[in-house]
């Protein structure tokens, strides 16, 4: 009853998260382009579709996949041994990236462009590698307690300074390999280890040592992917019998497939079947991951899971409203998103199109349930001092801002170099002028908006675009927006920080006169 | 009777058991806190950081001799003289309110009736 309760909670809090999405799309379509879109009742059911489907994830996510990552943690912490620590931080980095599709779909993408010289797999392995190695290092952090700023000071120092020499055609790729290492399930387990292991230690705090883990997985892709860039066009030879047309397919396979199901086309027998197939289709997506959790719970630390049947439960949870929130989208909101896009661009009208950029990145981020969940964490770590809904609308407005950015770049073409290399020079600054307790948390709001909703959207308008205009590459121009998505929460989350702490220093000022 | 407050205080993966426990005994309403606790010794580990574990509160009221078997049950059920088990303590209720305690007694006496039916 008590489960039930809470599900109907959630089920109703997810409706209100869609709320802003239905207001955009109405009225753009009513006072903007005057019509009433096509397949209303398509749209209505797909948004119901996606309601459900982010009530059961998150559901699922309170019951089964933040116990098991915080129980994990909490394990290892332990058992006190470092190197077993280490191992499992490793292989979790490494099994959330390896397998994810976005991640595929942008790595078959780099091996177009690059003519051959970038190696897909390679590509796929450098990425995982390095996640791997940065979850190690960042437990290591928790560990010894340090503070993240100088880590990120000096690791985005690294990344502008590379940024510098990679080649150009490589950079947006890299900074999207970045974002898209982060999906919606990745993000809430590695952010459960590092809330688990703070909280497993004495003398460490969930909110500023607990998070962070999933800003530096963003981070270090950008480094090792412009690094492999640098060095394949320095010495690499382009490799003349790639079949382009394996890579475009392939590409737009992850693009508008990403982890998701198909859209069915035509009710028939074959519809239920090919329902199924999605679904065993996102199970092997999660499948390195749970790998990787049953061999270190069951062959390393030899314990039984605490609570399973509810934990298996939570897992099926996440799977099934995963599957529910993707169809959803993609019935409800990804037609009338890409046409209205479409639309737009071709109504000419500049302000639009900016307008437009703005309220769908804003209404998407409401409505990304990873962000929410980590909202709520966050405001169960800060204490009192941060609230979950005033963390989402700022981020909801990074991303606005930062898409708006991304899309005024595409329209103007000018180099995504300069404004990548400012755009985190502004975060280098901020980090170092924030109150400190936000800054983990702000990184890892970073990696959380780029997930199942804003890059399949924020993809299709970067390529609607990059076709339109005349004289972009859809290739190069159409990408990059994702990177964009996630530099500017942070930037917001910063910025607010930073008044609310001039705030309430004037008002002790003024208390103390 | 003299009703005693008791305080299960035991590791996270006991909880599902430890309410089993109290229940079998006759406790009614058990409220249930999360926490985390430093055991003693301290246990270190790494760099000589002290590990914190995850552990649950159970408390719950129950007459003086149901408490003292509940508190036994507990005690030698979950091998809580292990270390990372937990330990069980009571205090003794002054006053109590906002529970039926007719129909609290009903259902200790339906409890013990059943207990001899079985013996």
């Amino acid at each position: 009853m008590d489960q039930l309760n809470a599900f109907w909670e959630t089920l109703k809090h997810s409706f209100r998260n869609l709320l802003p999405i239905i207001l955009v799309v109405a009225v753009f379509q009513l006072l903007i382009m005057r019509q009433v879109p096509d397949g209303l009742l398509s749209i209505t059911i797909g948004l119901l579709v996606v309601v459900l489907g982010v009530a059961l994830f998150l559901q699922g996510l309170e019951m089964g996949i933040f116990p098991i990552g915080k129980g994990l943690s909490n394990a290892f912490a332990k058992r006190g041994s470092l190197p077993l620590l280490l191992t499992f931080g490793f292989s979790l980095g490494f099994a959330a990236v390896i397998a994810e599709p976005a991640l595929i779909a942008v790595a078959s993408q780099a091996e177009l462009i690059s003519e051959g010289r970038v190696n897909a797999l390679t590509l796929r392995l450098i990425v995982a590698l390095s996640v791997g190695a940065v979850v190690a290092v960042g437990v290591m952090r928790i560990l010894f307690g340090q503070p993240l700023h100088w880590y990120m000071i000096i690791g985005y120092i690294i990344v502008v300074i590379v940024t510098f020499f990679a080649p150009e055609e490589i950079v947006g790729l890299a900074y999207d390999s970045g974002g898209v290492t982060t999906n919606i399930v990745t993000v809430p387990l590695v952010a459960a280890l590092g809330m688990g292991l703070a909280a497993s230690i004495r003398g460490r705090n969930v909110l500023t040592d607990g998070f962070g883990l999933v800003g530096l997985a963003v981070m270090v892709p950008m480094i090792t992917v412009q690094l492999y860039g640098i060095l394949v066009y320095s010495f690499g030879d382009p490799v003349s019998d790639m079949t382009a047309a394996n890579g475009l397919a392939a590409m737009d396979n992850g693009l508008s497939g990403d982890s998701g199901p198909t859209l069915p086309e035509e009710a028939s027998p074959g519809v239920l079947m090919g329902m199924l197939s999605d679904l065993l289709l996102m199970f092997r997506d999660v499948l390195p991951i749970i790998a990787v959790i049953l061999f270190f719970q069951y062959a390393v630390l030899r314990k039984a899971i605490p609570h399973l049947p509810r934990v298996i439960f939570g897992f099926l949870m996440v799977i099934f409203g995963l599957y529910a929130f993707v169809l959803g989208l993609k019935l409800g909101l990804f037609p009338i998103g890409t046409s209205m896009a479409e639309q737009l661009i071709s109504l000419e009208r500049v302000i639009f199109i900016y307008l437009f950029a703005f309220s769908i990145g804003f209404a998407t981020t409401m409505a990304e349930p990873a962000l929410i969940a980590i909202g709520q964490k966050a405001e169960e770590a800060g204490k009192g001092r941060l609230n979950g809904n005033t963390i989402r609308i700022l981020v909801a407005l990074g991303v606005a801002i930062g898409i708006t950015i991304g899309v005024h770049r595409i329209i103007t073409g000018d180099p995504i170099h300069y404004y990548i290399m400012a755009g985190y020079t502004l975060v280098i600054f901020l980090t170092w002028l924030s109150p400190k307790y936000i800054v983990p948390l702000a990184f890892d709001l970073g990696g959380v908006t780029t997930s199942e909703v804003t890059v399949p959207l924020v993809t299709a308008l970067g390529i609607g675009l990059a076709t339109h205009i005349e004289g972009r590459n859809v290739l190069i121009d159409g990408f990059g927006l994702i990177a964009f998505a996630s530099i500017f929460p942070i930037v917001t989350v910063m910025i607010y920080a930073i008044v609310v702490d001039m705030m309430a220093k004037r008002q002790q000022r003024l208390a103390d006169e | 009777m003299q009703p005693l407050l008791v305080i299960a205080v035991v590791a996270d993966e006991l909880q599902d058991r430890a309410v089993a426990i109290a229940q079998a005994h006759g406790a009614q309403g058990i409220s249930i806190i999360e926490g985390r606790g430093i055991g003693f010794p301290e246990h270190r580990v790494f760099f000589g950081l002290t590990y914190r574990g995850y552990e649950k509160v159970l408390a719950f009221v129950l007459d003086e001799r149901r408490a003292r078997a509940a508190e036994a049950a507990l005690n030698h059920e979950l091998l809580l003289e292990q270390r990372f088990k937990g330990l069980v303590i009571s205090l003794p209720i002054e006053e109590a309110m906002g529970a039926d305690m007719d129909l609290m007694s009903a259902h200790l006496d339906k409890l013990d009736a059943n207990k001899a039916r079985e013996q």
